[in-house]
């Protein structure tokens, strides 16, 4: 039995509210909190009938705090992250682990479907225990994701976007090694929170938000904020010293 | 249709209205943490009320934009909306440029101002993008007038030149975004074409291949390699393929 340690930082964007809901309670004795972003503009919202369904505590959840933020859409599931990390900071919150998930499709690719169905088991009781014993086994793990979501990239094309938004120390770690880094393809996996909480923010996570694209960006053929943001994610924590491990 | 409202002053002191309010000491950071708490905890709707527009920065919005987050904050179809006490006062346009920067960085390209008194209530839109706009218009005909009147037109040019440059930089990363989703269109119409092409010669391919099987064709050629080949005794078939060479050969010679 894992005791509550780990607090939920979800993106919605898809609607769908009560399955998200539903998957989250039976986490129960190991959550602490559920941060719940959503979409206002959100097409899927506007025209699911749950709008206001979202507002009061949702069944399920009663033993966990529950907070629900309604945003516009900046900087696509990252956007959403930066606000909850936000949100979680002026709320007090005190979790060990941070859950960050959302609810992934990617229409525009090929593997959008099987990506989403992977995505579920970061919901699972199983996980979170299995993530726990990584994290305790290892004290210099700071972010446990699902087998095969850990990719390279060559930072160099990121650092131009990144110089702006992140303090120039953390630029030197992340140029030291110059060669290819890893990081979490889809920003879904369970961190240190304390890695998150003490990161040298340059800028607050909300002026950040403010200078990632707006509305739909893919990186198909062209480098964004948002989605040198999504590789930053993992490198809070790898930056830090701490590794990434995959279960 | 709400029931609070946040007033923000100068000492960051806020009270709720609606006549009553709630008063607050302490400093900035912990009246975030603990006004933001109440408010997330809250179902009333709230807005922001800034009684002095001349203390909303760039510096203090960033502070007080997560309220907008919160599910209470009063908003008209997705936009929110800022309370002001006098109805018959407008608002400042420097107060309204610096809530339009702040504001379309976050994703919200209308906001609302709502103006009331004891008595009355009145809503002025705004678009972030001509608020914006509008403030530069306004600076640059000032300027302008300044300097036709002491003859430093070329001058006033050049500075409106480097003031329109530096309004499309702003407007550099809106538009390079159009751009690339029209580029994806493109990319993906012509998928489309592509996927079409394929898909009728697919369709053709697979015609030919049903009538191949229709067996129509094969049964004939069949018969016509089991007469030939099979049927006929094995000196009859030495003797024709013999007739054959030979025939290639003079035939040959006589061309």
């Amino acid at each position: 039995m894992v005791s509550k340690r780990i607090s939920i930082m979800f993106h919605n964007y898809y609607g769908n509210d009560e399955f998200w809901f539903k998957q989250v309670s039976l986490l129960d004795p190991a959550v602490r909190a559920l941060y719940y972003n959503t979409v206002e503009a959100s097409a899927f919202r506007q025209l699911a009938l749950d709008v206001e369904g979202t507002h009061g505590k949702p069944p399920g959840l009663n033993n966990m705090d529950y907070w629900l933020l309604k945003a516009s859409n900046v900087g696509k599931d990252i956007g959403g992250k930066l606000l909850l990390v936000d949100a979680a900071a002026r709320l007090s919150d005190t979790a060990d682990f941070w859950l960050f998930f959302h609810d992934k499709m990617s229409p525009y690719h090929a593997l959008g479907r099987l990506w989403s169905e992977r995505q579920m088991r970061l919901l699972t009781k199983g996980f979170c225990e299995e993530a726990m014993k990584a994290f305790d086994r290892k004290s210099s793990t700071g972010i446990v994701c699902l087998k095969g979501s850990k990719e390279m990239v060559d930072p160099s094309s990121l650092l131009e976007i990144l110089k702006y938004t992140v303090d120039s120390s953390v630029i030197e770690k992340i140029n030291s090694s110059n060669r290819p880094l890893p990081y979490v393809a889809g920003t879904m996996f369970l961190a240190r929170a304390d890695l998150y909480r003490r990161f040298r923010w340059k800028l607050s996570p909300v002026e950040v938000r403010g200078l990632l694209e707006k509305g739909e960006v893919t990186d198909i053929n062209k480098m964004t904020f948002t989605h040198a943001w999504e590789r930053m994610w993992t490198w809070i924590s790898t930056t830090q010293g701490y590794g990434i491990e995959e279960i | 249709m709400f029931h609070q409202f946040i007033y923000c002053e100068q000492s960051w002191e806020p009270v709720v209205a609606g006549r009553s309010c709630i008063p607050f000491v302490g400093d900035a950071e912990l009246l975030n943490s603990t006004l933001y708490q109440n408010l997330a905890h809250s179902n009333n709707r709230f807005c922001m009320n800034f009684r002095n527009q001349g203390v909303v920065t760039p510096q203090v919005l960033t502070e007080l934009l997560p309220f907008l987050w919160l599910p209470g904050y009063y908003k008209i179809g997705g936009s929110p909306v800022f309370a002001q006490y006098n109805i018959y006062e407008e608002s400042s346009p420097g107060y309204i440029k610096t809530l339009a920067l702040a504001l379309d960085k976050q994703g919200y390209d209308t906001f609302y101002c709502l103006l009331y008194n004891d008595s009355n209530l009145r809503l002025q839109q705004y678009t972030s993008a001509e608020a914006i706009r509008s403030r530069f218009d306004f600076r640059e005909t000032a300027l302008l007038e300044v300097c036709n009147s002491s003859g430093e037109v070329s001058m006033a040019v050049g500075n409106l030149k480097v003031r329109v440059d530096r309004l499309l930089d702003g407007w550099k990363p809106g538009r390079e975004q159009l751009e690339y989703m029209l580029e994806l269109l493109d990319a993906k119409r012509s998928q489309e074409r592509d996927l079409q092409e394929a898909r009728n010669a697919l369709t053709v391919f697979k015609q030919q291949v049903v009538q191949l099987q229709s067996g129509s064709d094969a049964e004939s050629l069949q018969k016509h390699y089991n007469r030939v080949y099979e049927e006929m005794p094995l000196w009859y078939r030495q003797v024709g393929a013999l007739v054959r060479k030979l025939k290639n050969i003079f035939g040959a010679n006589e061309n």
